[in-house]
């Protein structure tokens, strides 16, 4: 009898601790990548991966992780378990978080010494996102910037409104917004003129001349509070309440679960505010036209936006640093980034191969090439890890009050800002 | 003379002793999986609860600090409130509701089995399916239940994107999982003896009295039961929340739980530290509320006891 209870101890054992070791010593000597992305983007990686496994010989142990949060609990778990790939993906948002703890090597001895490429090949403005002091630590491959409305053709000519051209306003934004809403006879908004595909509010408060915070790259105090803010802020909310020419938080639930680019693709709304990155789901539009203009500029003809980005970095703990060097070579180098302009899906980071006719090619939008343009007036998020925690927990659900009309902007910016201060930036 | 030899041989072991072993081995895949996968996780988050962690550079010790932080945090007493908000209402409604589903389901209607299996489906149904169901449901122009209020000249809410509905939005839909309490009622319900009915019934005693004086008596045990997992479960509602709100507990914190806050501070700001302490205060949480139950449990009957 004991014996069969060892025995079954063992056997269980044995599956248990072999099943754990079996995935270590796989990767052993393989280099690890963690990334994500979606379909084609996979296959991007994933074709780029084996000609590097080709050339080189060395393995890749490639894995994914969808975008957002699932990516970051999956490297982190990593880092915990103090097993991080040798390179990862990162965006220009929650690189801080690995660059402020040390995690990342300096990439700037490398790109010195490659011959493919040189640091001004690329967009200055993402190159410097990426550097802390003197350092790079993260190779771009593509800049996003959320610059893009994205409009119907189609309503516009039944509303007989005019399309709208890179010298807008708010204002024009809003004159040709009213004209281009709907309703049915029970009063229920069937069109609406304009809505943004999440709430892009740092737009506004860029393009009216406001800021976030002091210093994005060193940032000491947050300046919602400032009357440039405040007013682009409740902009934001009278475009829904109003000028009515925005769904309202409660009629976007009311839409049942359909998502912003959806309420376009189906000639819901006429303007469609984003970044580039959605072009390769409207050109599978057959009902209407449509185009791109640059996001208008503000009452005092400012023009700034947000935008993204992203691009490779390796870890300080990897001991494979020239090869995943080389890995990143493959996957943000040339061949890497004319595969990625192809699909439309971001802009290379890469000046030449995003104004080369690999990116602006012939298909829809016929403006494509206002993103090129845009990059110039970009205005990245406050680089500091914590700004997820303040936008998330302390500016989202006060702003939700703001969007749903039941408190103006002034209020609630003047009550949660000094708050915003004193929990995060005292220290 | 086989027989006999099989008699005198002695038992290699006890035959309880034997018995308790194979309950053990049948339980070693379970036993196993607690120590590695929940006793560690969970001893770890002891520690974790009193240091400081960004999962990415060591944790730091901090002492209380984590404990101190959360006791001025807003957002904690919001999500607590919140909590506790849900759980008032969500069990007590949910009890008495799946009494009388369970006591419906126990009468000898021809269809009865048919409907028990209606009544459990939401049960086995995966919580994100149901959750996104219920945000059809809650649609405030084109849902199922304002359109019914609006049949009877009601202007429904707006639900899930009010902040006053919102959290009776998700006390509503927690209804929809009677069905899980309802089969253990009518286990209970079916383990009650005939002849009481019948002694009862011999004295004149009408249905409600035989419900008062019989039925909940002999079931107190299952409802004690069921509430204090219903307490347990409530305090730690998450799913729903999580897919309905994508994450955030709007509008405006209105429905951020205190489990999305704790998931919120772990993985979305990766404050593994002050997570586990948040985490540890909800077991404590949930460890004096159900030691509550059992102080004034008085009102439990168990029949064992008068045999004793």
């Amino acid at each position: 009898m004991k014996k069969i209870i060892s025995l079954v101890l063992m056997i269980f054992l044995l599956v248990f601790f072999n099943s754990c070791g079996k995935s270590k010593a796989v990767s052993k000597d393989m280099l690890r990548f963690m990334y994500w992305g979606d379909v084609q983007e996979i296959e991007i990686i994933t074709n780029l991966v084996k000609q590097f496994e080709k050339d080189t010989k060395i393995k890749v142990s490639a894995e994914r992780a969808p975008s957002g949060p699932p990516y970051m609990e999956k490297v982190l778990t990593q880092f915990a378990g103090g097993n991080p790939p040798d390179v990862l993906f990162v965006e220009v948002n929650n690189f801080k978080a690995f660059a402020e703890r040390n995690v990342l090597e300096d990439l700037t001895p490398y790109l010195e010494k490659e011959t493919a490429f040189k640091k001004k090949d690329f967009y200055p403005q993402i190159i410097d996102r990426f550097t802390i002091g003197n350092s790079l630590y993260v190779l771009p491959r593509d800049i996003a910037p959320i610059c893009v409305v994205y409009y119907n053709k189609k309503l516009f000519d039944e509303a007989g409104v005019k399309y709208p051209t890179d010298d807008w306003t708010w204002y024009d934004l809003v004159k040709k917004g009213q004209k281009l809403v709907k309703k049915d006879s029970k009063g229920i908004y069937t069109q609406f003129g304009f809505v943004d595909d999440w709430p892009i509010w740092e737009s506004f408060v860029y393009s009216n001349g406001g800021s976030l915070v002091d210093n994005v790259k060193n940032p000491k105090k947050c300046t919602l509070n400032k009357k440039e803010a405040i007013e682009a802020i409740q902009f934001r909310a009278d475009l829904i309440h109003k000028y009515k020419i925005a769904p309202s938080p409660s009629q976007m639930t009311a839409m049942g679960g359909m998502g912003t680019s959806d309420m376009f693709v189906s000639g819901k709304v006429a303007m469609f505010y984003s970044g580039i990155w959605k072009t390769p789901l409207f050109r599978q539009i057959k009902d209407f036209q449509w185009d791109v203009v640059m996001f208008p500029k503000g009452p005092k003809g400012i023009r700034a936006f947000s935008t993204g980005g992203s691009g490779y970095a390796i870890t300080k703990a990897s001991n494979k640093k020239e090869a995943a060097w080389k890995l990143v070579t493959y996957l943000a180098g040339k061949a890497g980034q004319i595969e990625l302009a192809k699909t439309g899906l971001a802009q290379p980071a890469m000046i030449s191969i995003a104004e080369s006719k690999y990116f602006i090619d012939d298909r829809p939008p016929k403006h494509k090439d206002i993103v090129l343009k845009g990059v110039k007036y970009v205005v990245f998020a406050p680089l500091m890890s914590e700004w997820e925690e303040i936008n998330v927990s302390a500016i989202a659900p006060a702003f939700d009050k703001i969007w749903s009309g039941k408190e103006k902007a002034e209020k609630v910016l003047k009550e949660i800002v000094p708050e915003i201060n004193e929990n995060f930036f005292s220290k | 003379m086989e027989v006999a030899s099989r008699k005198i041989k002695k038992p290699y072991l006890k035959m309880s002793t034997h018995e308790a072993i194979w309950g053990y081995v049948f339980l070693m895949p379970w036993i196993l999986g607690m120590i590695f996968f929940v006793g560690g996780p969970i001893i770890a988050s002891l520690v974790l609860a009193f240091c400081k962690w960004d999962l990415i550079t060591p944790p730091q010790f901090v002492g209380m600090d984590n404990f101190i932080k959360i006791m001025s945090d807003p957002k904690f007493w919001k999500s607590l409130y919140n909590t506790f908000y849900y759980t008032i209402f969500a069990v007590p409604i949910g009890i008495v509701g799946s009494i009388i589903v369970a006591l419906l389901m126990n009468q000898k209607w021809k269809s009865v089995r048919l409907l028990r299996t209606i009544y459990y489906l939401p049960s086995v149904t995966a919580g994100v399916a149901s959750a996104i169901i219920w945000m059809w449901l809650f649609n405030p122009d084109f849902g199922l239940i304002n359109y019914f209020l609006g049949k009877l000249g009601i202007k429904g809410p707006l639900w899930l994107a009010s902040e006053e509905w919102s959290k009776p939005a998700l006390i509503i839909m927690s209804l929809w999982g009677v069905g899980g309490n309802m089969i253990i009622y009518l286990a209970g319900l079916q383990g009650i003896p005939r002849q009481l009915y019948e002694a009862a019934e011999i004295d004149g005693a009408n249905i409600f009295q035989k419900f008062w004086n019989i039925t909940l008596p002999m079931l107190s045990p299952v409802i004690f039961f069921n509430l204090i997992m219903s307490i347990v479960w409530s305090f730690q509602i998450f799913t729903q929340v999580y897919v309905m709100t994508q994450g955030q507990g709007g509008p405006a914190d209105s429905t951020l739980v205190l489990v999305l806050y704790i998931y919120q501070k772990a993985f979305k700001f990766h404050q593994m530290g002050y997570a586990s302490a948040l985490a540890w205060i909800l077991f404590i949480i949930i460890l004096i509320a159900t030691m509550l139950q059992f102080k004034f449990s008085k009102w439990v009957y168990y029949e064992g006891e008068l045999k004793k």
